[in-house]
C-alpha cells in the first residue's frame, strides 16, 4: 500500500509559488536595472535646467517609463504556456489549475510592478516639487495610476500569455492572426487610461472618453478578466505537446 | 490504494489519422503491466490519454472509476515519464525535483535523493546540458519517486547504459514489492524486461492485438523443431507464427497451446517442443502479414 498522501498546498497555489520561484530573480534584477536606468536619465533631465523641465506639461517617470515594463510583462507572458504547461501537467496538475496559477503569478507581477511604477511617479513629483520648478508636471494622483498601471501591466501579461498559448495549441498561421488580434483588447486598455504605450507606438490619435476614473477601472478589470478567461478556453483542453523549449 | 483502469472503445485521431481505434480493456490495479507494439502502433498515444495529456476523439476511459481528463483528483495519481521528459530544458535538475516535490501527493523526498546520487545527476546542472542517459535517470527518479498509484515509464530507460537499466529494474521491483501499485512499462526491449511483467498488452496499428497474462502468453508459443517432413505434418493445421529451415531441418513457431496429446504425439515423433521467447513472440505477432491470432 502506499502511505498516506502528506498535506500540500492547493494546486493552483503550488504552480503560482513555483513559477513565482522560477522568476522572481528575473523580475528582481530587469527593475533594479530599470529604476537605476530611469534614475540617470530622470537626473540628465532634471540637471539640464527649469527650461527644459518646463517645457514638459507631463510626468516624464509615467510618460517614457511606461512601456518597457509592458513588453517585459509581454514577453514573461509569451513564454508561460509554451515553457511551463507541460512541466506541469507532466506533474499531475490540470490546465484548470496551470490557468488559475499562471493567473495569480501573473496578478502578483502586475502589482509588484504597479507598485514600483507608482513609487517612482510620486518620488518624481515630490522631487520636482522640492527643486521649486515654477511649472508642474501632471501627476495623476497615486491611487489612479496604481490602478490604472495594475490592470494594463496585467493586460500586457495576459496578452503575451494569449499569444504563447496560441502558437501553443494552433497551427503558427493561426497563431499569427490570433497573435494580431490579441493587441485589440490592450489597445482598447490604452486608450481607457490614456496611457502611453502601443497606442503611441502606432500614433493612434484617439481622444479618452471622458468617463470617471470608477467606470475606467470596471472596464479595465472586465478586459483583463476576459483575457485570462480567453487564455483558458485555449488550454482547458489542449494536448501536451513535446518539450518546445 | 491502487486503481483500476478501465478503458472502452477508445479512439484517437490525428486529423484523418487515427492513431488509437477501438481499443478496450481491463488492467485491474497492483499490476505491472507491459505495453508492447512496434513504432507508431499507438503505445504513446494511448498512455497520454491515461495521462491526460490528451483527451480521447471516442470512446471512454476510467480510471478508479472517474473520468482522467481534468480531473484534480485522478490527475495526481497518475504519473507519466517519457524519454525526453516534459521539465523546461532550462530548469536545473534539483528544480525539476522540487516541482515534482511539490506536486506529488505521496513524494518520497529519501528515494528521490538517493536515486539521483545513485545515478550521479548533478542536482545543479541544467537539464539541457544532461546526457540523454542522464535525463533518463531523471525521469526515472521521479516516476518512482512520486509514488502515484499509476506509475507509467514510455521507453524512458532507453538512453541508460545497460548496468542503469538493470539497476532501474532493481529499484522498480524493489518499490512495487514495497508499494504495490501499477506500472505500465511501454519498450522494445522486450527480453530485458519481461520478467518483470505480470500481464502484457500488444498494440498494432491502433488496434488491441492481445491482453494476455505474460506466464500464460509464454505457454501459447511453442517452438516444434525436427526433420522438415515431420515438422509440416505435425504443425498442419496450427497456427503457425514463422518458421526457419536448416538443411533437413525446420523450426516453427506455433501460437496456441498444443494441449497433453499432441505433446505426446510430438514427443513420440521425436519432435522437441520448445519455449519461445516474448520478444520472438511480439514479432511473429506484430510482423506485417504475420499469423492469424
Amino acid at each position: 500500500m502506499i502511505g498516506a498522501p502528506q498535506t500540500k498546498k492547493h494546486p493552483a497555489v503550488n504552480v503560482a509559488l513555483q513559477l513565482w520561484s522560477t522568476h522572481r530573480w528575473t523580475l528582481l534584477w530587469y527593475w533594479l536595472i530599470f529604476v537605476l536606468a530611469m534614475i540617470v536619465i530622470c537626473i540628465f533631465m532634471y540637471s539640464a535646467g527649469p527650461e527644459k523641465i518646463e517645457s514638459l506639461d507631463e510626468s516624464y517617470w509615467l510618460e517614457s517609463g511606461g512601456f518597457s515594463p509592458k513588453i517585459f510583462l509581454l514577453v514573461i507572458g509569451i513564454l508561460m504556456t509554451p515553457v511551463s504547461l507541460a512541466s506541469f501537467v507532466s506533474n499531475g496538475v490540470t490546465r484548470k489549475h496551470f490557468v488559475a496559477g499562471s493567473t495569480m503569478l501573473m496578478a502578483a507581477l502586475a502589482l509588484l510592478s504597479s507598485l514600483v511604477f507608482a513609487a517612482g511617479s510620486l518620488l518624481e513629483s515630490l522631487v520636482v516639487d522640492w527643486i521649486g520648478f515654477t511649472v508642474k508636471m501632471g501627476h495623476p494622483p497615486f491611487f489612479r495610476v496604481l490602478v490604472e498601471q495594475f490592470f494594463l501591466f496585467a493586460g500586457y501579461s495576459g496578452t503575451g500569455w494569449l499569444i504563447g498559448s496560441a502558437f501553443y495549441r494552433y497551427h503558427w498561421r493561426v497563431g499569427v492572426i490570433i497573435s494580431v488580434l490579441s493587441f485589440v483588447p490592450i489597445t482598447i486598455m490604452e486608450i481607457l487610461a490614456d496611457s502611453a504605450g502601443i497606442v503611441k507606438l502606432l500614433e493612434l490619435s484617439v481622444t479618452p472618453p471622458a468617463w470617471n476614473f470608477g467606470l475606467s477601472a470596471v472596464l479595465l478589470a472586465v478586459i483583463t478578466a476576459a483575457l485570462v478567461a480567453l487564455n483558458y478556453y485555449m488550454l482547458r483542453k489542449v494536448s501536451i505537446k513535446r518539450k518546445l523549449i | 490504494m491502487t486503481l483500476d483502469i478501465e478503458v472502452k472503445g477508445l479512439g484517437v485521431s490525428y486529423g484523418r489519422e487515427k492513431a488509437v481505434d477501438g481499443v478496450s480493456l481491463k488492467l485491474p490495479g497492483g499490476k505491472i503491466y507491459g505495453l508492447l507494439g512496434r513504432n507508431g502502433s499507438g503505445k504513446t498515444t494511448l498512455l497520454s490519454v491515461l495521462a491526460s495529456f490528451r483527451e480521447q476523439s471516442e470512446g471512454e476511459v476510467r480510471i478508479g472509476g472517474e473520468a482522467p481528463f481534468e480531473n484534480a483528483a485522478i490527475v495526481n495519481q497518475v504519473c507519466f515519464i517519457q524519454e525526453n521528459g516534459h521539465i523546461a530544458e532550462g530548469y536545473r535538475v534539483k528544480d525539476a525535483v522540487k516541482l515534482a516535490a511539490s506536486c506529488w501527493p505521496n513524494w518520497d523526498e529519501a528515494m528521490a535523493q538517493r536515486l539521483l546520487e545513485h545515478y550521479q545527476l548533478p542536482q545543479k546542472k541544467r537539464i539541457q546540458s544532461l546526457s540523454r542517459g542522464m535525463k533518463s535517470a531523471l525521469g526515472v527518479a521521479v516516476g518512482l519517486a512520486s509514488r502515484a498509484p499509476i506509475t507509467i515509464f514510455d521507453e524512458v530507460y532507453l538512453g541508460m547504459d545497460a548496468p542503469s537499466r538493470y539497476s532501474f529494474y532493481e529499484e522498480l521491483l524493489r518499490d512495487y514489492m514495497e508499494h504495490p501499485r501499477t506500472f505500465i512499462l511501454s519498450t522494445h526491449l522486450i527480453d530485458e524486461v519481461s520478467n518483470l511483467f505480470e500481464e502484457v498488452i500488444i498494440l498494432d496499428q491502433g488496434r488491441l492485438l492481445l491482453q494476455e497474462e505474460t506466464e500464460s502468453l509464454r505457454q501459447r508459443g511453442v517452438s516444434v523443431t525436427g526433420p522438415a517432413a515431420l515438422v509440416d505434418e505435425f504443425a498442419a493445421g496450427l497456427n503457425i507464427l514463422g518458421e526457419q529451415r536448416l538443411g533437413g531441418m525446420k523450426s516453427v513457431t506455433v501460437y496456441g497451446e498444443l494441449g497433453p496429446e499432441r505433446e505426446r504425439q510430438a514427443h513420440a515423433q521425436g519432435l522437441e517442443l520448445g519455449p519461445v521467447p516474448l520478444q520472438d513472440l511480439f514479432v511473429h505477432l506484430t510482423k506485417k502479414g504475420g499469423g492469424k491470432r
